[in-house]
């Protein structure tokens, strides 16, 4: 049995998802390949551990990501090397890649996946209607692209540098004549508060309610030494600037402590918080699926709870 | 008095243009044609504004002796201000019986005299002229002692008669063409009425001291302070102003329809016209393809009527909440601005100029555009400045026709649209699922029946915020309690509620009302009970007056409660402290409900002390007409903080803030944490007191 | 720009979920369906491109549910020019069968451009944008925040993470998976959404039932006990705040 994991990377580095990745290949079982697509990335892919063969394909017309190129090389190389198992995270990036990958090698494709069993038939647990729902599934025949949720294993187990084996290839499609072209890069204007070197983090949803309210949970943060960060909704509303965001559109955190006030706790948001060291969660709904992934819950008004936290801390 | 009545009075009368000559008389005759002519043209220019607006029932026989009655003692104008009151009293009366008295001499000179040429019938001598005298010169001179008041008044530069404006920066308007007309209209009318006296001074010297004429106490006065200038000067200075003093005059009349004056007409047709609690219901949309104002023809001509009645006394300015907050919005302003939009509209430039920004009347929409979308937004419609203006305009209506507009724009406030969408989906303002309104059951030892499967004698139809928000949960919890141990027979539509709509009607989205209100009466009508009752006052408003139901079978839980006590079925026991009650908007001002919470509180053994704006002037905690739905960051003080305030300065003794709406309920107890006063003052419903007092009874 | 906006409806995230007797899906009974958010968002954009380049936008929904008609008429209030209703009755459907309803309709329509939200919460085997471009044979480019045309192509803008975006030059006719529209979706007055009902807008379109094609079988479904990771703290605001006061002096802070 053998797996194929795309390794997705960004401005010269891998990211935690493609480690994931590569775990979850491992436990798995059998050969585990990776795909590093990209121009003058040789080298980065020697460093990538944890996989047995590294299939390098390096084109400068995939000098950045290219939804189309990317895509349809990773594609070709899924149906040329026929895989069992084809393993892509559900990124901005990844997603590009699966449906492509799926349907030109005709594989069933399943996508918030949380688990893959492997014993016997394939299965797999996914993760619906905004984190609500766990589904288990069974997959018709013996191989699948999976698109992977973050944190289904840990990043950690495969950093080890080198071991793999890799192979340069031509790309296996013509790159010329792409209908989509990469015009750009643009990074946020880097901010007063870096929230991901903090210690202790505040870090507010919709339960603030308005952001008038945001004084008082900056009283707190300031009372904590903490820095304030939120969950994409108060984002959204231009209410907290971008580099505050937390999730899976924003910034992967890992504080000491992460004190999350008035968030539910969908998927999006839990995966760039999930590997605080401790987390704390207040939510008045008790349903919230914050507390799934919590190490202590309070089920309450956070404007009760936070001046008491105040009175206590000053 | 004895002498007076002791006066010979055959002789008694004058002669009218003594001294003028022909000349004279057709200088003069034609000078007050011309008058007459322009103020025709002038008056003719707003009735022909008036006649474009729309049609609007308001001629009836009851308002029009209300009207009278209004207009003739004066008791909108002295209602919170009995010095403004007693003086303007002076000043119409005085008028009026001035230009009675001048209309009795044209009656008699003219149409009796000249046009019907007969002498004998004329009347204007002996014991009329002497009675005629006196009363005028009384009249006269309560007239100008009212004008030096009202002018007292206004040199003080009060705050309500600051024209500055709330929505836009010093330096983008001017407005002291409005003070300029203030000031000119005053000065004619003291002008005209101390020249009066003057002239009358003058002539009692100039034809000798006749004896009867000492009725005329303030010309009879003037006489004998200008008698030692000897009979000819006396005679010269009569002339002299008969001229200046007819010329004034003269020039008023003409000048009435350009100016503040008009305001003496506008105002007395407004009084009669108006409905004041029209607003509790709401008129349906005209154009269901064009909902809301567009443009000068969409407005009634009682509405614009009422932008030229407006004489920005700045009582609706004062008492307004969002203007007290720091919002954009002047119910003055609104008046004024849409005034010089239905003025341009029309054609009609007036002398004195308002310096109207160019961003206002330059804009092709009423709404959003010539009256700004914040501003619109920030009412509360709570009808304090219907309640406090003096001369019968109706704001709030006007305000939510707009709104009506904006929201078939799209132009719709960020917290409002979710609101709304919310609404629309699960029927709750929450973003709560339907199934969840009657989770607030849980934990009650007894059941509540579901009026859709089993018949009750009442209804308890509870609204949105009673049902969601945990705050105002407990208090309906305490209620179910009070109406269970009271004996009601009651049940809920549990999950066929949906929000009554009140609100949402008055934020301008007439189709999410119809919507609801079709839903409500749909659940209502597999039901079976006789009676309502409510908890939410707003929800009182709709159902009573916007709904097909029978207004007098609905109430609110006050009423029933005063009932339960008042027949013995609850017995509250002894409290003992002060407590202050806070008039919800839709339970004063709007139903007239001002005595069952006091008598409940009563029972309850506490003392009720009244904050300074109670009753019809109760102070609105800056949630209706929508309000709580949207954002108040950019608000100064919020309005429920104002008012926790006044309540505090009651004093030490008054722990109690009683609220008897759930919103209420909820602006409060959130305004007494954000004020720092929860130790202070404890906000609590009716309800809770009576529980707690029944608690004590049980104990003592 | 002729612009095809693929419309979801979803199970409303505000309800609390329930199983069917033998938890192998959702009970649907009392189900209540939405507009996918990200569809809404795509509707939004679609509506400003026309704004800025003429054109027309229709509105493809799926008869999945009694909700999808009252979706479609919103969209035409908000001012698309023609709603398509695909089926009526057909149930739940997974994505490769919305996508190949969606793929025979769209051939019809020569549409410059597809625009569908960026996920639904559905999705088990793929996301629908995606799987319709594959059947089109058009490019795609997902998790799109703002477009802006230029000559017969598109600049995208795709988000990354941590605020880091990029952007793409797309060549039409292309399909796009709509993250966020440059603003928020437009609000439309529920009156105008009834005219909308009583007008002529929708055109329902027969469709056979599709044969599953996925290759997936969800053989159960659980919802995770709630706290189940987290030790919950008992009591009110004051005991909550010292045991807090205590954990975080254990973690070593305040």
């Amino acid at each position: 049995m053998d797996t194929l994991v795309f390794a997705e990377h960004l401005q010269g580095s891998f990211t935690d998802s493609t480690y994931e990745l590569l775990a979850l290949a491992r436990r798995l079982g059998g050969n585990v390949n990776a795909a590093v697509i990209g121009s003058d990335i040789e080298d980065l892919a020697g460093t990538l551990g944890g996989a047995d063969t590294i299939v390098v394909v390096d084109d400068p017309a995939l000098a950045a990501f290219n939804p189309e190129g990317h895509a349809a090389v990773f594609a070709a190389l899924a149906a040329e090397r026929t895989p069992q198992i084809v393993l892509v995270p559900y990124t901005s990036q990844g997603m590009e890649v699966a449906a492509a990958t799926a349907s030109r090698c005709g594989l069933p494709l399943v996508s918030f996946t949380q688990e893959i069993r492997a014993d016997g038939g394939l299965e797999a647990t996914c993760r619906l209607y905004a984190g609500k729902v766990e589904a288990d599934v069974e997959i018709d025949g013996d191989r699948a692209v999976f698109a992977v949720l973050s944190g289904a294993a840990s990043a950690d187990d495969r950093r080890a540098d080198g071991a793999g084996v890799v192979e340069l290839v031509a790309s296996p499609v013509d790159l010329s004549g792409l209908a989509v072209s990469f015009a750009g890069l643009a990074e946020p204007e880097a901010g007063d508060v870096d929230i991901t070197a903090q210690d202790v983090l505040v870090a507010v949803g919709r339960g603030i309610e308005s952001e008038d309210n945001l004084e008082e949970a900056q009283e707190l943060a300031d009372a904590l030494g903490a820095a304030l960060a939120a969950s994409r909704p108060i984002i959204d509303q231009g209410w907290l600037p971008k580099d505050r965001q937390v999730g899976k559109s924003g910034l992967k955190v890992t504080p000491k402590v992460y004190l999350a006030l008035g968030i539910s706790g969908a998927p999006e948001h839990i995966e760039g918080m999930r590997d605080a060291a401790t987390i704390i969660a207040v939510n008045s709904d008790p349903q919230a699926p914050i507390f799934g992934v919590a190490h202590y819950g309070w089920v309450g008004d956070l404007f009760d709870l936070i001046p008491e936290l105040v009175d206590r801390l000053e | 008095m004895i002498a007076l009545l002791a006066l010979d009075v055959a002789d008694a009368g004058r002669e009218t243009f003594l001294g003028i000559g022909t000349a004279g008389k057709v200088i003069f005759y034609s000078a007050a044609l011309f008058a007459i002519l322009l103020f025709f043209f002038g008056f003719w220019r707003r009735i022909r504004k008036y006649s474009h607006g729309r049609p609007i029932d308001r001629l009836s026989l009851h308002r029009l002796s209300r009207g009278v009655a209004a207009i003739a003692s004066q008791r909108t104008i002295a209602k919170r201000n009995p010095v403004v009151g007693v003086a303007h009293f002076f000043v119409f009366w005085g008028f009026i019986v001035l230009l009675i008295g001048t209309a009795i001499i044209a009656i008699d000179e003219d149409v009796i005299g000249i046009f019907l040429g007969k002498p004998q019938w004329q009347f204007w001598h002996g014991a009329f002229y002497v009675g005629y005298s006196l009363v005028l010169d009384v009249f006269g001179i309560g007239f100008i002692i009212g004008l030096l008041v009202l002018a007292r008044i206004r040199s003080r530069q009060p705050a309500r008669l600051d024209y500055e404006r709330v929505d836009r920066p010093d330096g983008t308007y001017d407005r002291r063409g409005y003070s300029l007309d203030d000031r000119v209209f005053l000065a004619i009318l003291l002008f005209i009425g101390v020249s009066g006296f003057l002239l009358e001074g003058f002539r009692i010297g100039a034809t000798g001291f006749p004896d009867f004429e000492r009725v005329s106490i303030a010309g009879w006065f003037v006489a004998v302070m200008t008698s030692p200038f000897g009979e000819t000067i006396n005679n010269t200075a009569r002339l002299v102003t008969w001229w200046i003093h007819g010329a004034a005059a003269l020039a008023f009349v003409a000048y009435i329809p350009f100016s503040k004056a008009m305001h003496m007409v506008d105002d007395a047709a407004d009084l009669v016209f108006t409905e004041p609690g029209a607003a509790a219901t709401l008129p349906d949309v005209v154009d269901a393809a064009s909902p809301g104002y567009r443009s000068l023809t969409d407005f009634t001509w009682k509405e614009l009527l009422d932008f030229d009645t407006c004489t920005k006394c700045g009582r609706c300015h004062e008492v307004c909440p969002a203007r007290a907050s720091g919002s954009p919005l002047s119910p003055r302003d609104l008046i004024l601005d849409l005034r010089e939009y239905a003025d341009a509209e029309s054609g009609i430039k007036l002398w004195y100029g308002t310096g109207a920004t160019p961003t206002g009347l330059d804009a092709t929409e009423v709404a959003g555009g010539v009256i700004g979308a914040d501003t619109l937004w920030a009412c509360t419609t709570c009808m304090a400045c219907i309640e406090a203006c003096p001369v019968g305009i109706e704001h709030v209506g006007t305000i939510v026709q707009l709104r009506r507009r904006l929201v078939d724009l799209g132009d719709v406030e960020p917290g409002l649209q979710s609101a709304f969408q919310s609404l629309a989906r699960g029927g709750n303002s929450f973003g709560k699922s339907a199934k969840q309104r009657a989770r607030w059951i849980k934990g009650l030892d007894f059941t509540v029946k579901d009026v859709r499967k089993e018949p009750a004698e009442y209804l308890w139809f509870m609204g949105d915020h009673a049902s969601f928000d945990p705050r105002a949960i407990d208090v309906s919890r305490v209620v179910a309690q009070l109406f269970h141990d009271g004996g009601l027979d009651y049940g809920i539509l549990y999950e066929g509620e949906q929000n009554s709509g009140n609100d949402v009607r008055r934020a301008g989205e007439e189709g999410l009302f119809e919507l609801l209100r079709e839903k409500n009466l749909e659940a209502m009508g597999a039901g079976d009970f006789a009676m309502i009752v409510t908890t939410d006052p707003h929800s009182l408003n709709t159902l009573r007056n916007e709904y097909s139901l029978d207004p007098e079978t609905i109430v609110h839980y006050t009423a029933v409660l005063d009932a339960m006590v008042a027949s013995g079925k609850l017995i509250p026991g002894g409290l003992e402290g002060k407590a202050t009650y806070h008039d919800p908007c839709y339970l004063g001002r709007y139903a007239s409900e001002y005595d069952a919470p006091r008598r409940l509180i009563r029972a309850t053994g506490l003392e009720v002390v009244e904050m300074g704006r109670c009753r019809e002037n109760s102070f609105c905690c800056g949630a209706g007409g929508g309000r709580i739905w949207m954002d108040d960051t950019a608000l100064e003080e919020r309005p429920a903080e104002n008012r926790i305030r006044e309540a505090v300065d009651l004093g030490d003794d008054v722990r109690f803030f009683v609220v008897a709406c759930p919103k209420d309920m909820v602006m409060y107890t959130d305004a007494v944490k954000t004020t720092g006063y929860e130790d202070r003052l404890e906000v609590v419903d009716i309800a809770q007191l009576l529980e707690r007092a029944r608690q004590e009874a049980v104990v003592a | 720009m002729n612009i095809a906006v693929l419309l979801r409806a979803v199970p409303d995230p505000v309800e609390e979920l329930e199983l069917n007797e033998d938890e192998t899906d959702l009970d649907r009974d009392y189900l209540g369906y939405v507009l996918n958010e990200f569809d809404d968002h795509a509707l939004e954009e679609a509506l400003l491109l026309k704004e800025e380049v003429g054109g027309t936008v229709t509105v493809l929904g799926l008869g999945t549910a009694d909700e999808v008609d009252q979706m479609l008429y919103t969209a035409v209030a908000k001012g698309a020019d023609g709603a398509e209703r695909l089926g009526s009755d057909l149930g739940p459907l997974d994505a490769h069968s919305q996508a190949g309803l969606f793929v025979e309709a769209l051939r019809q329509g020569g549409y410059d451009l597809v625009l569908s939200g960026v996920q639904a919460s559905d999705e088990l085997d793929g996301q629908v944008g995606m799987l319709v471009a594959a059947g089109l044979d058009l490019p795609h480019v997902s998790v799109v925040v703002a477009t802006t045309p230029a000559d017969g192509a598109l600049r995208v803008t795709k988000e990354y993470w941590g605020g880091i975006t990029a952007d793409y030059d797309i060549r039409l006719p292309a399909v796009l998976g709509i993250q966020a529209a440059r603003q928020a979706p437009r609000y439309v007055a529920v009156a105008r959404i009834r005219q909308a009902q009583e007008s002529d807008s929708l055109t329902e379109i027969d469709v056979d039932p599709p044969a599953p094609s996925s290759g997936l079988r969800v053989t159960a479904v659980r919802i995770p006990e709630a706290g189940e990771g987290a030790a919950m703290i008992e009591g009110d605001e004051e005991a909550a705040a010292d045991r807090i006061v205590e954990i975080l002096a254990a973690a070593g802070v305040g």
